[in-house]
């Protein structure tokens, strides 16, 4: 991905990038066309940050500039609409997801299904890690937590998760 | 709180522990976790549980589906305007185009503005300037605006041979087909020898100039005179700036008060290059035609005004949307000159635009008094013979990063004998001369590998990852693959399982873990990959290492198995989780094995540190015969480890050793204490490998060593103080450590070599073999060390070592260097 020009460096990070910001801003926004605006606008911001100073750090700045769309964008649909929380709202997160639903069977989904009963902020950090990829640390940088909180989030969550699919999955002898 | 306090107060619920189980914990920690993790089966159960659920979680979140149609064409295309280049109908200029034009007309800025600024304001060619700065072109003033360093130098003739002069005017010569036979004396600008180049640093995108490379001009195996590349090699562009007195050059008489034209050079891929060339030679000798390749990705787009601005300036033609794949023609003959860009070539780079090499730098002579041991891990690796011989049969010769010597040597099989007792492997040692410096002598180490009867082999566990993005949609790819990977079914049995998971645009299970009894299934759904999407490894792998523990066999082959063209695009995951989860899966027994495919594309850096994670091997595969070598006839050694971690140190006898190298192996040293380190981890040897090294040492009282002034201050023809030494007629010993595959402690085993003086006459066949290949990989790497040792010496040893040969590889060896020696034109 050595690109031959900035263009082709935004390109390249649109191919790359496209799908899992889509479904980060799907989880903030709740909604798959504000979604797509989010992306968007993530994509357009990158067009004109100077390609050297994000590079090297590219997905934790595209995660971050997204996130941070995506509150704006909860926070005006909030104002707009008085019944709903004022709190910035990080969407809702037992939605069912209709694509998920739709391809679920009985051997795959059952944690996905688990992990929409835990706390939003939960969910987020272990999607972000485990569907991202994304370290604790680039996570602390996305959602403005510290790293030991990331880390204290991700923990807790995978536990609550453990308990509640019951038996410990198998595993491989390891030690 | 400190972790080992009390285990009460951390297990189960210290963050830490997750964090260590996810590679997340910062290195400071670690130890405290080991600590407790080696006391505590509870703790143990706890990681193993934290990382299986995280397993679980993340291949059901990579089998997620996507949550819907991306950007809709619309908000693509505000995002492409926002690149500055919207659509318009008119002529199409490919990526490598425009920064040409938009650095040329630049230069021309910088060139001109201070003696006519005001006339060059109302020109053309700063609308176009202006125009492409107001599109935030990438390349305008982002790499040129900040006053740009120029250094100018003239190019001798012979540097000047490098450089492809596609009719270059007045010259009038076809373009040759491989820029190492241009003459230099028909070249008009070598000829008159007054072109200047001009250098310049840019100042953020390493991808395009910098460095000090003026002065490869003469001997520049990149094949780009005079121009510096700099990290450019590899990028897909290197972009340089020529410029010439036009009259001189093209007439070869000086006109005074000439005005300076400028040349633009571009070096696009290798493979676009050819292409080009094929068709430049299509339009006879004599047409004055530079062509600009473009690649195959989508074009950008200049506007309507742009064209026309630059056709007038007679930068472009027109026309030259009607051959799409060559993007740009340039000025016809009676265009006028002056001040006028024009493109052309530089040779070809002999690196293919997007293969990754990591740099090699050869080992020197060590002495016994500087370092009396040397540390390596040892390497089963065989991809980059393949490589190597791939380049070859495409009649050029390999980069010299992708030789590495002990790849070379590993590929061939020796006829070590077999261990006979407990120990998994054999050793034997050799000694003989150094064909290209007889007073050195060359000791052989060579393991062999315990032989496992198929029907005493354990049973395994496979999952195949296979890369279906885009870019493997080609005979040499997918196909290949699919075929190689039946190849290797067929060979399997009922005691095995095999799961198929893809990579591309989503990660996905294609094939849950199926017993061998069922291979028709398996076959079905080999042949039903298709190729499409682009790649993202790092959920797949994720995935993949998810199946395989899920079905994790104790005492069995639990491994899996990544097919791709090398662009394994880690995605999101930056390299280092990447490297975590692999090294953390090795650990639990679950190997890696690393199976490249195809050409142009291959990102030998990456799949051979994958491997090395992963406790795996790597090869590559570029033909359905090394398919069967890797997959069926060496199946024993690519599938099943039989002691992992081997390491080997060898100590020095400084009575005899005046100074001592390792062939090859570069990247395969360790430290020293590294050698009883049971966590530092280190090469796997299959069942029924061989593995060689091979050293080459001084004898002490040969008084030069290559490569090593002598010293000033110490006596170097004797600096043996022997009353220091033990008394031992030894040459040196060879200590070698290993693991069960299974086990966490190492063993370790010494065997003592004495030389009993024997040359290369008395050396066996298969010693005579492996310094044949030694020596052709230095030859290859143009080794320094090499000596005078020929092509032909290379044949001979290597004939007399080609033995039974069963399987003709050391029949191929010897074409290769035939091929080589051809190629190197002796």
């Amino acid at each position: 991905m050595a690109g031959s020009s900035t263009s082709e460096w935004v390109r390249a990070a649109v191919a790359e990038y496209e799908q899992p910001l889509l479904r980060y801003a799907m989880r903030l926004t709740n909604d798959l066309e504000r979604a797509r605006d989010v992306v968007q606008d993530t994509f357009l911001r990158l067009c004109r940050q100077p390609r050297a100073d994000i590079e090297a750090r590219l997905a934790q700045w595209l995660f971050t500039v997204c996130r941070n769309r995506a509150l704006d964008v909860s926070r005006k649909e909030s104002r707009m609409k008085p019944t709903s929380s004022t709190l910035p709202d990080v969407a809702p997160s037992d939605m069912p997801d209709p694509h998920v639903a739709m391809e679920r069977n009985e051997t795959v989904g059952r944690a996905l299904e688990l992990m929409t009963s835990l706390p939003r902020n939960q969910q987020e950090v272990l999607r972000l890690k485990f569907q991202q990829g994304l370290s604790y640390k680039e996570i602390s940088g996305i959602t403005q937590l510290t790293v030991s909180h990331v880390g204290v989030l991700i923990h807790n969550g995978l536990k609550t998760l453990r308990v509640r699919m019951g038996a410990t999955p198998r595993m491989a002898p390891g030690a | 709180m400190m972790l080992n306090d009390s285990h009460d107060s951390i297990a189960p619920d210290d963050p830490r522990l997750t964090a260590y189980a996810l590679g997340e914990l910062e290195a400071s920690e670690v130890p405290a976790v080991e600590a407790l993790l080696a006391e505590s089966a509870e703790a143990r159960a706890e990681v193993d549980a934290i990382r299986a659920m995280a397993g679980t979680l993340g291949a059901e979140l990579a089998a997620e589906p996507e949550p819907g149609p991306g950007l809709a064409p619309d908000q693509k295309r505000a995002i492409e305007s926002a690149l500055g280049r919207p659509k318009s109908g008119g002529a199409i200029l490919r990526p490598f185009a425009l920064p040409a034009i938009a650095a040329a007309v630049l230069i021309g800025l910088v060139l001109w503005s201070e003696e006519d600024a005001e006339n060059n304001r109302a020109s053309p060619v700063m609308d176009a300037v202006a125009d492409l700065r107001q599109r935030e072109t990438p390349f305008v003033y982002d790499n040129f605006g900040a006053a740009p360093k120029v250094n100018t130098q003239p190019i001798s003739p012979a540097g000047r041979t490098d450089l492809v002069e596609m009719g270059y005017s007045g010259g009038g010569q076809a373009a040759p087909s491989r820029p190492q036979q241009t003459d230099p004396e028909s070249s008009p600008v070598a000829a008159n020898g007054t072109e200047m180049l001009i250098e310049l640093e840019t100042h953020r995108s390493p991808g395009y100039l910098g460095g000090d490379g003026v002065n490869d001009a003469d001997t520049d195996q990149d094949g780009v005179g005079g121009i510096s590349l700099g990290e450019g090699v590899r990028s897909q562009e290197v972009l340089g700036l020529a410029w010439s007195d036009e009259k001189t050059a093209a007439y070869g008489k000086p006109v005074t008060g000439g005005e300076l034209s400028l040349d633009f050079n571009l070096l696009p891929a290798e493979d676009e290059v050819a292409v080009s060339q094929s068709r430049l030679a299509g339009r006879g000798g004599g047409s004055r035609v530079d062509a600009l390749k473009a690649p195959a990705s989508a074009g950008l787009e200049l506007t309507p005004e742009m064209i026309e601005n630059l056709v007038a300036l007679g930068y472009i033609d027109s026309e030259v949307s009607e051959e799409p794949e060559l993007g740009l023609d340039v000025a016809a003959d009676d265009r006028p000159r002056l001040k006028m860009p024009r493109l052309r070539y530089w040779v070809t780079p002999p690196v293919p635009g997007s293969e990754g090499y990591e740099p090699i730098v050869e080992q020197g002579f060590e002495t016994p008094f500087g370092a009396p041991r040397s540390t390596f891990s040892i390497d089963v690796d065989t991809a980059s013979y393949a490589n190597v011989r791939r380049f070859l049969q495409d009649g050029q010769l390999p980069p010299l990063d992708a030789v590495r010597i002990e790849e070379l040597i590993n590929y061939f099989d020796y006829a070590y004998p077999q261990p006979d007792d407990e120990v998994p492997f054999a050793v034997s040692l050799a000694v003989t001369e150094a064909p290209w410096a007889p007073e050195h002598r060359l000791v052989r180490i060579g393991l062999k590998g315990r032989e496992i009867e198929v029907a005493e082999r354990a049973p395994s566990n496979l999952v195949f990852l296979v890369d279906v993005s885009g870019s493997m949609n080609s005979a040499d790819k997918l196909q290949l693959l699919v075929a190689s990977l039946k190849l290797l079914v067929g060979e399997l049995d009922e005691r095995d399982r095999v799961a198929l998971v893809t990579y591309a645009g989503s990660a996905g299970l294609v094939l849950d873990s199926t017993p061998c009894t069922d291979k028709a299934k398996i076959i079905a759904a080999l042949d039903n990959l298709r190729a499409g999407g682009s790649t993202h490894g790092s959920q797949g792998i994720q995935l993949a290492y998810e199946v395989a523990s899920r079905n994790y066999i104790q005492g069995a082959t639990n491994r899996v198995i990544l097919a791709t063209d090398g662009d394994f695009n880690v995605g999101i995951t930056d390299r280092d989780n990447l490297h975590r989860l692999i090294e953390t899966s090795a650990k639990s027994n679950v190997f890696l094995s690393v199976l490249l495919f195809g050409t142009g594309n291959i990102k030998d850096n990456t799949a051979e540190l994958l491997a090395d994670k992963g406790n795996g091997n790597y090869n590559y595969i570029d033909s359905f015969g090394e398919a069967r070598k890797v997959l069926v006839n060496e199946m024993g050694g690519t599938l099943i480890t039989i002691a992992k971690d081997v390491k080997i140190q060898v100590e020095f006898n400084p009575a005899k050793v005046g100074a001592y190298r390792l062939i090859g192996y570069e990247n395969r040293a360790l430290a020293a204490r590294d050698f009883n380190d049971d966590t530092k981890d280190a090469g796997e040897i299959g069942a029924g490998h061989t593995v060689t090294a091979i050293y080459e040492i001084v004898p002490r009282g040969v008084d030069s060593v290559p490569g090593l002034d002598p010293l000033k201050y110490q006596e170097t023809a004797d600096p043996v103080d022997e009353t220091r030494l033990i008394d031992s007629d030894e040459l040196l010993t060879v200590a070698l450590r290993y693991k069960q595959p299974e086990a966490e402690l190492s063993t370790r085993i010494v065997f003592p070599l004495t030389d009993a003086g024997g040359t290369l006459d008395d050396a066996g066949g298969e010693m005579a073999f492996a310094t044949a290949v030694a020596a052709y990989g230095m030859l290859l790497r143009h080794s320094n060390l090499a000596g005078d040792v020929s092509w032909d010496t290379v044949l001979e040893l290597a004939e007399r070592g080609r033995g039974a040969d069963k399987n003709g590889y050391r029949a191929e060896f010897i074409q290769l260097v035939k091929l080589a020696r051809g190629l190197s034109g002796q």
